[in-house]
């Protein structure tokens, strides 16, 4: 699902944000990536998605080599990969419904689909009862699932998420760890979320990728502990 | 792309039009000026062309023939030249006819060319459509060799010629600038809607739209604009000349009226230039909005 191998990322003012960094996350895997600020995190996740290139190895998502990879077969790629960020990037002046709706006119999809699918995703994010509401109107939580249900919508084989709890009460964090952790075990999607709220990983556990100064320091199975 | 994707597209499009409406009313009045002057430009040189056409049609070069020149080889002559193509007009003025006009010219003293009935040569009047290309005309004068002396307006001629020339690179010069300022001002409209939806782009662009998909509502925002502009500017034309065209043709300067008389009338012109407008605002507003995205696209 996702490979970096000996991967290095040199920024154009010589900053090196990644150094020689190699990983792998199967299908169907749930995985925390943390980190202190500068570390790397946001470097990773720019690598992933193609925004940059590494400036040496080679990145493999979903099966698309993103070194090279063509202009052309961008779209085709990014439908493969959700995002979910920790400011939500939702449309102010639409609806829940028309939010959840984007992702899936952009990729083509017909206005039928569109109005049966949609019902089923804000389900999925318990949001159904909020449709025609606007993000202003919405709770930090409730516009984060909103930007889950977007996310999910085109049914990606994989879903990046980038601080998801980072602008959202402790309370409501969880919540939608809890629900990213039930879309990756119902969903089968592959998860990887990038966090710095350590709580949140022990509170959970599970497979956890650490990085500081552009290296993986950890990389292993971090135990359960359901106290904050 | 579907039916329903291109349906979404034009609505999005239209909607982003009454979004940014005062960048939208700016661009389009901006552009009506712009296509306005541009209409002007093109009636005021076609009307400057035909006026020159007709000046030039009023300019005759004259062939004095000399008195050994049989009849029969005058008339043989006339019909050489009528035949050449860029003779319009030919008048024969016999010894007899020139005298009199000299002395119908000097009107009450007529009586001083008494005696000199035999003087003035026979001459044949020619009219041109083009003067500054008589190369046959010349030609086939020197092959008739008919003539003594041959009077041709040449200075006038290229005085003409240069004017009817900095018309048209004047024209063209302006033609060119006014594009150039109304793509720049559409695409500074178009700008501010792209920027005001940054958000939406660079989320489309996350879930895998294609760069086509985020271009055609900015393009038919562009259009619509260019298209609406052309039709106001039309308007405006229409209006505009047909009051010039009357104030000209109730003046009393013999200038005015002359120009008035060879002016491009907008009823013919009508198809040429509402083609003109439509496609200059179209073009302006696709290429404006093409220009003003480039950036967003790239990541």
């Amino acid at each position: 699902m996702i490979d970096l191998k000996n991967v290095t990322f040199v920024y154009d003012n010589g900053f090196t944000a990644l150094k020689n960094v190699s990983l792998s996350v199967a299908k169907g895997e749930f995985v925390f990536v943390i980190g202190s600020s500068g570390a790397g995190k946001s470097s990773m996740l720019k690598l992933l998605t193609r925004e940059t290139l590494p400036t040496s190895g080679k990145v493999v998502v979903n099966g698309f080599n993103l070194g090279q990879l063509k202009r052309k077969h961008l779209p085709k790629f990014r439908r493969s990969v959700g995002m979910v960020f920790q400011d939500f990037r939702l449309i102010k002046t639409m609806n829940v419904f028309d939010n959840v709706a984007f992702s899936l006119r952009v990729t083509n999809h017909s206005s039928r689909f569109i109005r049966t699918h949609v019902p089923y995703v804000l389900k999925l994010v318990q949001l159904e009862d909020k449709a025609k509401m606007y993000p202003r109107e919405l709770s930090g939580g409730e516009q984060q699932r909103v930007a889950i249900a977007r996310a999910l919508a085109i049914d990606p084989p994989l879903l990046v998420a980038d601080e998801p709890t980072g602008n959202i009460d402790p309370e409501l964090s969880l919540q939608i760890v809890e629900l990213l952790r039930r879309i990756n075990s119902y969903c089968g999607t592959t998860i990887m979320m990038v966090t710095h709220e350590h709580d949140v990983v022990r509170y959970f556990g599970g497979r956890t990728i650490s990085i500081e100064d552009g290296k993986i320091d950890y990389d292993g199975v971090i135990n359960k502990n359901n106290r904050r | 792309m579907k039916g329903s994707s291109i349906g979404y597209l034009s609505k999005e499009g239209l909607k982003n039009i009454w979004i940014n409406r005062l960048m939208s009313v700016a661009s389009v009045g901006i552009l009506s000026a712009c296509l306005l002057i541009l209409g002007f430009t093109i009636l005021i040189s076609a009307s400057l062309n035909s006026m020159m056409k007709y000046i030039e049609g009023q300019v005759e070069i004259v062939l004095f023939i000399r008195d050994d020149v049989s009849e029969e080889k005058i008339e043989q002559a006339r019909g050489a030249f009528l035949g050449c193509e860029n003779v319009t007009g030919l008048i024969h003025t016999t010894k007899q006819e020139a005298f009199l006009e000299q002395q119908e010219a000097l009107g009450d003293k007529g009586y001083l060319l008494t005696g000199l009935e035999d003087v003035f040569p026979a001459s044949f009047r020619i009219t041109v459509e083009n003067l500054s290309d008589i190369s046959e005309f010349r030609a086939l004068a020197g092959q008739l060799d008919i003539h003594e002396a041959m009077r041709i307006p040449e200075d006038f001629a290229n005085t003409l010629v240069n004017i009817r020339n900095a018309v048209s690179s004047f024209s063209i010069v302006a033609i060119i600038a006014l594009v150039i300022i109304s793509v720049i001002v559409i695409s500074n409209t178009i700008r501010a809607s792209v920027f005001a939806r940054r958000t939406e782009i660079g989320i489309m662009k996350q879930v895998g739209a294609t760069d086509n998909f985020i271009r055609i509502p900015f393009i038919i925002e562009g259009a619509v604009i260019g298209l609406i502009a052309a039709g106001l500017a039309f308007g405006l034309l229409h209006f505009s000349y047909a009051q010039l065209s009357n104030s000209m043709g109730l003046s009393n300067s013999p200038f005015l009226t002359g120009f008035f008389d060879n002016m491009a009338s907008l009823e013919v012109m009508r198809g040429q230039i509402i083609l003109y407008f439509a496609s200059g605002g179209l073009v302006t507003g696709v290429i404006s909005s093409v220009l003003s995205l480039r950036s967003y696209l790239k990541v």
